[in-house]
């Protein structure tokens, strides 16, 4: 059985395992500054130049934040990736240093960290407005570390349980971060089972290394560009 | 002594016979993608304007930006707040390290005695009659597991006591059978939240589960939360059918807000769509055409409708098959049906009577004498086809009477 493959913005990856799986939930996982954010971040930036619907959710940084980083990579076309609905985020930050929680139609606020729903129910609008473009679709959540930070890890699994059925069902290809050096073994390796496939980035001696396994594919560490 | 509250959503106010009681408790249940805390703000709303206390325990976001929230639907709480009718228990921001503005704060929010005794001491201060929401009661399990369902037996008293009502918000991620059973059996009315799914989620719907803790048959009722204005009851679509000429256009430009029709000449050639509000019902009309050619289109307008007006012109009896024809086309015969006997004004209408017995239409179906062209019994009309459609409602009442 051949699945539908989708490019991951990372040129190793898209060579030597032919890309993700379309649908298919991936973590990413790696030490704090080994570039981990760049990878997903251009994994988002190459669905928007194909036409893909783009979902970024952000725990780490507010919506404007986040967008000044697609600016910086894809220039002005962030903007109007934007505000013609394809690329749209979730912002699960601005509320938790106190910021207004000001709507726009693909800027959707989360009251907190803790209100799962919320952000199910702000994904689920945004889902909808991107399927009625008959847009294919991607996810990148940063990060899963801050939930558990809030949240008890019973609660988190619970709601990644949900929400990996949802996506999976919808065929969003999506990535998940996590910092793996924060959370408790078990914690990663549940989460891990969960997904459909693992992909870690680490640096060293200033190059960046990549290693990505699935359940259909395996690739050892390797450089990339 | 016990009173009963309106919700303010008229629908959910008829299901549970008047409203919420005071010395009682409510489930709002919901399914992870449906949110249940808005038609909790309403029912706080209603709850406030009425004159009585609402005592409001958070543990999953801040105070204020429930405030803030609660003000997108339109209700402006400030002043309740300021009068200290509305009052916070705050078992959130302690869990992020931040000091609360909120007369009752829970310092260590991990702590159930600590919960469980500011929440109290809220509940003596404020006084009798309030109403005590529990957003939410699926974070209190995650956080305490099961020995939550024991406090249930001491919050009823407290609600008992007080002449009070506790709204428990929960949503039902994952958690086991048995608890969620065992919250059920717990509380006196269900409210039920669940999505209406094709893939995507097109809408929600709500179902009374239980009421004065008794089970009732569930009937379900597509709603929508609008911003400002908040839950409202939602009909996703009515179809109008019926025979070439019976003038099915103007009845969906009678009815509608704001509709939209394509034509050549007099005659619609691709469908009328049009929306419809009344009385806090919201409904999509979608006219069919009444050409035969068009008739394979019908199948697929049929889809997901909930109710059907016929229209028919009461002074051509030879075009009342084709009229039956197209409810079979369409696939919607045996649901919710009103006729409209349209064209009464013109000489040689017949009687709705007449066209009952000349359609062999069942009793239950109501004929109702029109004049779209003067929206004479027009809005009369779509008013028999929603009672048809929520009918079940007082069906269920009677079934447990």
């Amino acid at each position: 059985m051949s699945f539908e493959r989708v490019e991951t913005g990372c040129r190793v990856i898209d060579e030597k395992v032919g890309g993700f799986r379309r649908g298919a939930i991936i973590l990413v996982l790696g030490p704090p500054m080994g570039g981990k954010r760049n990878v997903c971040r251009n994994f988002i930036a190459r669905g928007l130049r194909l036409g893909d619907g783009c979902i970024v959710s952000c725990t780490n940084a507010t919506a404007e934040q986040e967008h000044e980083e697609f600016k910086r990579i894809l220039g002005s076309d962030a903007d109007k990736f934007l505000s013609e609905g394809r690329l749209a985020y979730i912002d699960l930050f601005s509320a938790t240093i106190g910021l207004p929680l000001e709507e726009r139609q693909y800027i959707k606020r989360i009251p907190s960290a803790s209100d799962l729903t919320s952000y199910n129910v702000a994904l689920r609008e945004l889902l909808l407005l991107m399927q009625r473009k008959e847009l294919k679709m991607r996810l990148l959540f940063d990060s899963v570390s801050t939930l558990l930070l809030y949240n008890p890890f019973q609660t988190v699994s619970r709601f990644l349980h949900i929400l990996f059925g949802k996506l999976r069902a919808m065929k969003v290809t999506s990535l998940f971060l996590l910092e793996e050096e924060a959370h408790e073994r078990s914690v990663v390796v549940t989460i891990m089972g969960m997904c459909n496939g693992v992909l870690r980035v680490k640096s060293e001696n200033g190059k960046r290394l990549i290693k990505y396994e699935s359940e259909t594919s395996r690739m050892n560490w390797v450089m990339c560009d | 002594m016990f009173m009963k509250l309106k919700t303010g959503v008229t629908l959910l106010d008829d299901m549970l016979k008047g409203g919420l009681e005071t010395g009682a408790t409510t489930l709002i249940t919901s399914k992870p993608f449906t949110e249940a805390a808005p038609l909790a703000y309403q029912i706080a709303y209603r709850w406030l304007n009425t004159g009585y206390p609402v005592i409001y325990l958070t543990n999953n976001k801040r105070p204020d930006i429930i405030m803030e929230d609660v003000k997108r639907y339109g209700w402006n709480l400030v002043k309740f707040k300021d009068e200290g009718m509305l009052v916070f228990v705050d078992a959130y921001t302690g869990f992020m390290g931040i000091r609360s503005e909120e007369r009752y704060t829970v310092l260590n929010p991990y702590n159930l005695d600590e919960i469980d005794g500011t929440l109290l001491k809220a509940v003596n201060d404020v006084g009798k009659r309030s109403l005590i929401i529990i957003d939410s009661l699926s974070t209190m399990l995650d956080h305490f597991g099961e020995i939550v369902v024991e406090k249930f037996e001491e919050w009823r008293r407290i609600a008992i006591l007080n002449d009070s009502h506790i709204l428990y918000i929960f949503v039902e991620w994952n958690f086991e059978e048995g608890i969620k059973r065992r919250l059920r059996d717990r509380v006196d009315n269900i409210i039920s939240l669940s999505p209406i799914e094709k893939g995507v989620i097109l809408s929600d719907f709500f179902t009374i589960e239980k009421v004065g803790g008794k089970p009732i048959k569930p009937i379900s009722i597509p709603f929508r939360y609008v911003r400002p204005g908040g839950m409202k009851v939602y009909i996703p679509k009515i179809l109008i059918t019926g025979p070439y000429h019976a003038g099915k256009t103007t009845v969906v430009h009678a009815l509608s807000t704001r509709a939209v029709s394509v034509q050549r000449g007099e005659t619609t050639v691709a469908l009328d769509f049009g929306h419809f509000e009344h009385k806090g019902f919201q409904a999509d009309l979608f006219g069919t055409i009444g050409q035969q050619r068009f008739d394979p289109i019908l199948e697929q307008l049929g889809g997901e409708t909930l109710g059907v007006i016929l229209v028919v012109d009461s002074t051509n009896p030879s075009s009342f098959p084709r009229a039956i024809e197209m409810l079979h086309k369409a696939r919607v015969y045996g649901l919710p049906l009103v006729v409209f006997a349209n064209k009464q004004d013109l000489p040689g209408a017949l009687p709705p009577e007449k066209i009952r017995e000349l359609m062999k239409l069942p009793k239950d179906v109501p004929v109702i004498g029109t004049i779209a062209t003067k929206k004479v019994n027009i809005i009369e009309g779509i008013e028999e086809l929603l009672k048809l459609i929520f009918k079940g409602v007082s069906e269920g009442d009677a079934d447990n009477s």
